[in-house]
């Protein structure tokens, strides 16, 4: 593998190493010593914060991680592209809605599942106050753990959205319009002119926009602390649940080193397969 | 045409409606009387009385401004670092091969997927050892890992985009390393370096795993609210969300034109 | 003023490939030297050995018998326009010129002095105050060819300088550049993969293919006496004609000819017209040959189809593709025989 595009590039790698040990120190140091805790006690080598932990919902926690970050995802990338494709047509009124877009990106994320909470509360929320209004049923968003999973993607998809619109609005914007134009001329309609020129080309965007926000999805913490508190668990509430209490605080670091081989996995996985490929092309 | 003009103004007007609704329900619960929301099954949706006394009634409890003073230093703290750092980075992963350049930040970004509480318990750990819990730099450092990796590609972004050979250019002038960064480089990656700050000023800002294990005791913003939200005090967490949520709303308006995805993305470029 | 650049047995390898592949070349003071290749041969490359933003492999670069091989770029006293002039975009026109001056930390009096004088002689001084990225393409030529010049270096690079200029501009560039470089006395190495450039502005032309020079000389003599047939075969509107050297009693050599060199009133071979191209007052006809495909020059107009039978005044002789022998006048050596 060639690694310097001129051999005597090496020296370059020494502007890279900050950054890149800073990120190593601060995660791997850290991870070594999770593992490490969560095999001690003060007498010396232990499993018992692992048993201390069977009782724990780890399976269930890692399921709906993964439900929640794919659900988000998906809506996230279906309403970005939604926006984007209205945004690059230059209709009439485009700066005030693509200002309006960009809103929920300047309210953090706490604030964000606060409203949701006041929005979506089955008591005194105004969402079922909207309903009734309109002379609907109330409904009871917190009825199931899928539909409290659903309360936290849809907060999500609120808060998150404009950054991947952002993202794919600058991909369309770099499609030139020759290549749409002669894609009618040669009488693809609109819908196979998007499978066939938009989506190949944004293809490079949606992968970053797909690594930017799953990363963060992955570590979805407290919008859904402040929504669902810690029922139905996820892999961030579940550990900070254990820690948060003296009592349990060991069992963290168990639940912790589980999670990071999990983790671990994935993560070689996504290098291994597709990840790098996708966008090196 | 005209059809499909209307097909999206009808979306784009239902989705307007989407975005603008929760920051409408936040003001409304702000300015009315609790009787009118809090105090009833289903609060009232339109504004006919309006009150200050929510507002005056929270800024009496000055708990929350020292938080967000916190917030703003540490998210200053953490944008300077992730400039600090990251033009260095973007400067040396545009002179290794693609390949090699893609493979390192994507590793960035991989080693972010590890859970951030997995992460922040023993970082708070060690911090305590060196006497940085609870301290502004604590919770700097440790944002500054969630924020590199999109830093590191902002401006690796910001250097691909640079001229052909100006730099080498540079070199044939007779310029030295730091004249080739201070005269030539630095001014060209200008927006990159202000798109870097904006966005890992907004990531800090808004930032809460790192921020609750490792300075529980002084808050940041974020953390505060939290724990106004879950001791069941909506009235004063909302009007000091208004309040918090206003400027940097304004702020990310005015700055709109430098949020472009292109520079999000701009990584991606002149592979 | 004596300047001596000599480059020794340079190589550049990238990937699998060796770009520039034991590369001997060697350039005197005040000549104009243009480097004439095919895209992708390898032509910029030699360049940013020479200056010094290209390491090469193996091999030694010698300005006056000093080895300059492994010093930086600062340290050569190397000018070089770069193909898209890689002005500084920050910078006004002034502060272009003055960079490199002000990199060797010269007193802004002297720095403004030489700007000024520059600026004159490439007719820019009225464009100093603009940004760098607001000028046409041939003031931003003009403005890099002053950046380079203003340091008065030893060595003068330009890469493919007049690429991105239209066509008309184009034409009188060259000629001011070949002016500009005859009154100041300097050394230029001008590298294109233009004919009709390197036809008109070099005392030199170097041909370079698969890495190395494959001829050096006056385009002439490259035009009339190609040391290979890939060179025959690169130089000249159309290419030299290369048939099987039977013919004249050549067995198992080729015989190479330009399309004028060909004598109507001899009959020699028989060749049948396919087409016809008139270009002002001549018609360049292409033939077969047998198999191959040859074009001739006539003042003749001739039918497509028609079969004529010709000779040649000149040709020259290949065997395994290298030049072996010129032969001026085929009478005379049918004579002497």
């Amino acid at each position: 593998m060639k690694v310097f595009k001129n051999y005597r590039n090496y020296k370059y790698i020494l502007f890279v190493l900050p950054a890149l040990l800073y990120v190593f120190l601060l995660s791997f140091f850290p991870a070594a010593s999770v593992v490490y805790l969560s095999f001690s006690s003060k007498t010396g080598f232990t499993l018992s914060n692992y048993r201390g932990i069977e009782q724990a919902n780890l399976g269930l926690a890692i399921i709906d991680t993964l439900i929640v970050s794919v659900g988000a995802l998906f809506i996230q990338l279906f309403f970005a592209l939604l926006i984007a494709n209205i945004l690059i047509k230059s209709l009439k009124g485009n700066k005030l809605f693509s200002t309006i877009f960009i809103i929920p990106y300047g309210v953090s994320t706490v604030v964000s599942a606060f409203i949701f909470s006041l929005i979506l509360s089955p008591i005194g929320g105004f969402a079922n106050s909207t309903l009734v209004s309109f002379g609907l049923r109330p409904v009871n968003w917190y009825s199931s753990s899928l539909s409290e999973l659903a309360v936290v993607m849809f907060s999500d998809f609120w808060k998150n959205t404009p950054i991947v619109a952002l993202i794919l609005y600058g991909g369309l914007s770099g499609i030139p319009e020759s290549l749409n134009e002669a894609a009618s001329v040669d009488g693809a309609n609109s819908f196979r002119r998007f499978i066939h020129i938009t989506l190949p080309n944004l293809a490079p965007y949606i992968a970053i926009a797909l690594l930017i926000r799953g990363v963060s999805e992955f570590n979805i913490f407290a919008m859904p602390l402040v929504l669902i508190g810690y029922f139905p668990p996820l892999m961030n509430t579940l550990v900070y649940e254990f820690f948060s209490s003296s009592a349990t605080e060991s069992y963290s670091y168990a639940a912790a080193t589980i999670l990071l081989a999990i983790i671990l996995g994935f993560a070689i996985l996504i290098i291994k397969i597709g990840g790098v490929k996708k966008y090196e092309e | 045409m005209k059809n499909k003009d209307t097909v999206s103004y009808i979306i784009a007007i239902i989705l307007s409606i989407v975005f603008i609704y929760p920051l409408y329900v936040l003001i409304l619960v702000t300015f009315e009387p609790v009787y009118l929301t809090f105090g009833r099954i289903y609060p009232f949706q339109l504004p006919i009385i309006l009150t200050l006394s929510n507002l005056i009634n929270s800024f009496h409890q000055v708990g929350l401004i020292v938080p967000v003073i916190r917030s703003v230093e540490v998210a200053m703290l953490v944008s300077i670092i992730a400039v600090l750092l990251s033009i260095p980075a973007g400067y040396g992963l545009q002179k290794l091969t693609s390949r090699v350049t893609n493979k390192i930040i994507l590793l960035m970004f991989v080693v972010n997927m590890m859970p951030g509480v997995v992460v922040a318990i023993p970082i708070s750990v060690y911090f305590i050892k060196l006497g940085l819990e609870n301290s502004i730099f604590g919770i700097a450092f440790a944002q500054e890992l969630v924020v590199l990796p999109l830093s590191v590609f902002i401006m690796l972004g910001g250097f691909r985009a640079l001229p052909k050979d100006i730099e080498n250019q540079a070199h044939v002038d007779g310029a030295r390393l730091h004249s080739i960064f201070s005269k030539v480089l630095i001014p060209l990656v200008k927006v990159p370096i202000l798109i870097t700050f904006l966005i890992a000023w907004m990531t800090s800002w808004d930032e809460f795993t790192y921020a609750v294990i490792i300075s529980p005791i002084n808050p940041t913003f974020p953390v505060k609210l939290y724990d106004y939200v879950s001791r069941g005090e909506p009235f004063v967490a909302s009007s000091f969300a208004l309040l918090v949520t206003v400027p940097v709303v304004v702020l990310v308006i005015i700055l709109q034109k430098y949020l472009k995805g292109e520079y999000l993305s701009g990584g991606l470029n002149g592979v | 003023m004596e300047y001596k650049l000599e480059l020794k047995e340079i190589t550049k390898i990238y990937g699998e490939k060796k770009v520039l592949n034991n590369l001997n070349l060697n350039i005197v003071s005040g000549e104009f030297m243009v480097i004439l290749g095919p895209s992708g041969e390898g032509k910029s490359t030699l360049l940013r050995s020479i200056v010094g933003i290209e390491n090469i492999d193996s091999g030694k670069i010698m300005v006056n018998g000093e080895d300059v091989t492994n010093n930086p770029p600062n340290k050569r006293n190397i000018a070089m326009v770069f193909q898209n002039y890689a002005l500084y975009p920050n910078m006004t026109v002034y502060k272009n010129i003055a960079f490199p001056l002000k990199m060797s930390k010269m007193p802004s009096e002297q720095i403004k002095e030489k700007v000024n004088k520059v600026s004159e002689l490439l007719k820019i001084t009225d464009v100093l105050d603009k940004n760098s990225t607001k000028l046409s393409g041939g003031q931003k030529q003009r403005v890099a060819i002053a950046r380079a010049l203003v340091r008065e270096p030893k060595l003068f690079l330009l890469d493919e300088p007049l690429s991105n200029i239209d066509a008309r501009t184009r034409y009188t560039s060259r000629q001011e550049l070949k002016r500009l470089q005859k009154e100041l006395n300097h050394t230029f190495v001008y590298v294109t993969h233009d004919q009709s450039e390197a036809a008109n502005i070099a005392d030199r032309v170097a041909v370079l293919h698969n890495g190395v020079i494959e001829q050096i000389g006056t385009y002439e003599e490259i035009y009339n006496k190609p040391e290979t047939t890939w060179v025959g075969d690169f130089i000249g509107t159309y290419p030299m004609n290369f048939i099987d050297g039977s013919i004249y009693d050549y067995k198992d050599k080729k015989i190479g000819f330009r399309p004028s060199w060909v004598d109507e009133s001899l009959n020699d071979f028989e060749l049948e017209i396919s087409l016809i191209e008139k270009i002002e007052n001549n018609y360049f006809i292409h033939c077969n040959l047998g198999e191959k495909n040859i074009v001739i020059r006539s003042n003749k107009n001739y039918n497509i189809g028609e079969k004529i039978k010709v000779g040649l005044s000149k040709f020259n002789v290949y065997k395994d593709e290298k030049l072996e022998s010129v032969i001026e006048n085929k009478k005379e050596k049918a004579s002497a025989d």
